[in-house]
């Protein structure tokens, strides 16, 4: 039973070495910046604004950039965009801040030869007007199609 | 006289689960326990490893997802549907019961802690960390949090003789205490003759020796049984519960260790019907401890709740433009302070003594009297409160737990298949289920409460009890209505 019990704790340690990493912006010698748009962010829709620079400055091409926004608190649905075509450095990507709170976006850039490079951002989000999305939830039903719409994602990327 | 003792005691029906096939097999087996228990270990491990070495997101961490959303869900429903299989299956207890081997057991937990008071101000403490700490955003403090379980348990245990962790500290333990109370099955014996003639009490004095030891019992009927106590034998009740007189589920953690040691065979896991024992007064102490835990737990719920919508942080910035505090452990501490003691104490400290007031042989029993009969009433509705607040959680965010496992496991994470929108019908079904229901069935109590004290008085005296409950559930209403907003130490950042 013992040896069981270690076998099994091992495996599991075993595996914690098998997650899959993205590459770190700074170490990548890449600078992704973020703009959200409206400034203060209010829970409804947004544009995220992802500008991805080399060490000199110069705009990075990249072949995908996609955001995902995570609540602060666990077991919240994420959303996950892909930003529309871009060929400046710039990338757009519609979002939705689904709740009110403390929000992180990871933004990851993929770029021509593979390289995911990603970065994290903390986002704090306010109530919006008539956009209360996730009552907690005895109040209004109307959420179910904003908070499904929401989750209308893109292919997670990292 | 004695058959009323007798369906004091016994649930009525005696279905023992522990005679159903397989289960029942199992469950009573010397090691049936960590059929539960290595699972639940193994998860611990792995809240553990991922805590201190996942990605720092409470969204994408096990840390994070499994205590605070599926622990927490589903505990109040296996509380409701099942029994306190949680604490039967407790991870926390396996160092515990090496350190109960290595103790000295010489020493009885102080006189002045054996009560519920530490395991209240233990609860307090541990919601007040939760949302000063964030503990629900942060990964890497919920390992901590579990580590420091592991440690308290052990320590306790090793060091006093009794359970002490489980019995008066374990705040987790403590609340499924509380609305174990509210289960369907109960620990019972099946023939209280047999324990009337029993000479080791096994179940309580535990069937564990260093050494081999037969004992030839004289039992009913002129007859004599061998007893072997020896070191494959069973420690007794951890919680000192003599299984005769149990009565309910208040202090019991279904280890079944006095089912195993009982060498007569003669304890069983009742079904009964559920919160049986919230409609006997005999099965309930008289204690003030007891009766403000069943109630402040109410209000903690209520508080917790209150901590995820946004009047929460009005409030917070209230009070610290208007008293020029700067610190939000302290503005957070008079929130919890004011919310889930002061005004749950002075509203139950009003509503006994009105009630005493308002009838005629009100004045026959003492307020702590008066209090503790109507306190298991606050076992339904707090029990509702909490399922409304865990499953909300739990059945919004039941399937990420798949893409997280499949990333701690270095897979690519599903967010799109196992990130389903959430039926917010059917969420607001079981809160409206858990809020009205807990209110019925805690109005029931306290009708039945009332009549047994004050009999043709009995409307007047249930009116503050019926008042309290119906305002708990508005409030409750309330807060679940309001939009959620979950923010983390940002009030003065």
């Amino acid at each position: 039973m013992k040896t069981a019990i270690l076998s099994a704790l091992l495996v599991i340690l075993a595996l914690t070495g098998c997650r899959q990493q993205t590459q770190e912006a700074a170490s990548a010698n890449l600078q992704i910046d973020l703009r959200v748009e409206p400034e203060e962010p209010v829970t409804g829709d947004a544009t995220l604004i992802v500008t991805v620079t080399d060490s000199a400055g110069n705009p990075v091409i990249a072949t995908k950039v996609s955001a995902r926004g995570d609540m602060n608190h666990a077991g919240m649905t994420p959303v996950i965009k892909d930003a529309e075509p871009s060929d400046g450095g710039e990338y757009s990507i519609p979002f939705e801040w689904t709740m009110a709170g403390d929000w992180t976006v990871e933004i990851t850039v993929e770029l021509a030869d593979g390289t995911k490079v990603s970065q994290t951002f903390e986002e704090s989000v306010a109530s919006g007007p008539g956009k209360d999305s996730m009552n907690m939830d005895m109040g209004d039903m109307d959420m179910t199609a904003e908070a499904t719409e929401a989750m209308d994602m893109g292919e997670s990327s990292n | 006289m004695a058959a009323r003792k007798q369906s004091l005691y016994r649930p009525r029906g005696l279905i023992d689960v522990l005679d159903l096939p397989l289960i029942g097999r199992l469950l009573k087996a010397r090691r049936g326990r960590l059929v539960l228990q290595i699972p639940l270990l193994l998860i611990a491990a792995l809240l553990l490893i991922d805590g201190f070495t996942g990605p720092q997101s409470a969204a994408r961490n096990l840390a994070t997802i499994t205590p605070w959303v599926h622990y927490r869900g589903l505990v109040v429903l296996v509380l409701l549907l099942a029994g306190n299989l949680f604490c039967m299956g407790c991870p926390f207890m396996l160092p515990r019961t090496l350190a109960k081997r290595l103790s000295l057991r010489g020493r009885r937990f102080p006189r002045a802690l054996r009560n519920k008071w530490v395991a209240i101000a233990g609860l307090f403490f541990i919601f007040l960390l939760y949302e000063w700490l964030d503990l629900w955003a942060s990964p890497w403090l919920t390992a901590w949090v579990i580590i420091g379980y592991f440690a308290a348990s052990f320590v306790l245990e090793a060091v006093f003789t009794e359970s002490a962790f489980c019995k008066y500290v374990c705040p987790l333990g403590t609340f499924n205490f509380v609305y174990s109370t509210a289960s369907p099955t109960q620990i019972s014996v099946k023939d209280p003759q047999i324990c009337q003639s029993c000479v080791g009490k096994e179940c309580v004095n535990g069937s564990y020796t260093p050494e081999p030891v037969i004992r030839v019992d004289q039992i009913a009927g002129g007859q004599t049984k061998e007893v072997r106590h020896g070191p494959e034998g069973t420690l007794g009740c951890g919680t000192l519960l003599f299984a005769p007189q149990i009565k309910s589920n208040l202090e019991c953690t279904l280890c079944l260790d006095c089912v195993r040691a009982c060498p007569h065979d003669n304890i069983g896991l009742m079904v009964r019907s559920p919160g049986r024992e919230l409609l006997q007064p005999e099965a309930w102490p008289q204690r003030w401890d007891v009766s403000f835990l069943v109630i402040l737990l109410v209000a903690m719920g209520l508080t917790n709740a209150f901590g995820m919508v946004p009047p929460v942080y009005a409030l917070q910035q209230w009070l610290a433009d208007t008293f020029g505090l700067n610190s939000e452990l302290l503005i957070l501490l008079i929130i919890f302070a004011l919310t889930g003691v002061l005004l749950p104490v002075s509203i139950t400290l009003l509503a006994g003594t009105l009630s005493r007031r308002l009838t005629r042989t009100g004045h026959k029993y003492s307020l702590r009297a008066t209090i503790a009969a109507f306190a298991p009433a606050f076992v339904p509705v707090g029990l509702g409160i909490w399922i409304a607040h865990y499953t909300f959680h739990l059945l919004i965010g039941f399937w990420t737990i798949v893409p997280v496992f499949q990333e701690f496991l270095g897979l690519q994470g599903d967010w799109v298949r196992f990130n389903a929108a959430p039926n917010m019908d059917l969420i607001s079904a079981v809160q409206l289920v858990g809020l009205i229901g807990g209110l019925l069935w805690s109005l029931m109590i306290a009708q039945r409460a009332a009549m047994r004290l004050y009999r043709r008085d009995a409307v007047p005296g249930l009116l503050p009890w019926a008042l309290t409950l119906i305002g708990v559930v508005l409030l409750a209403v309330w807060i679940f209505g309001l939009p959620m907003e979950m923010r983390g130490s940002t009030l003065f950042s």
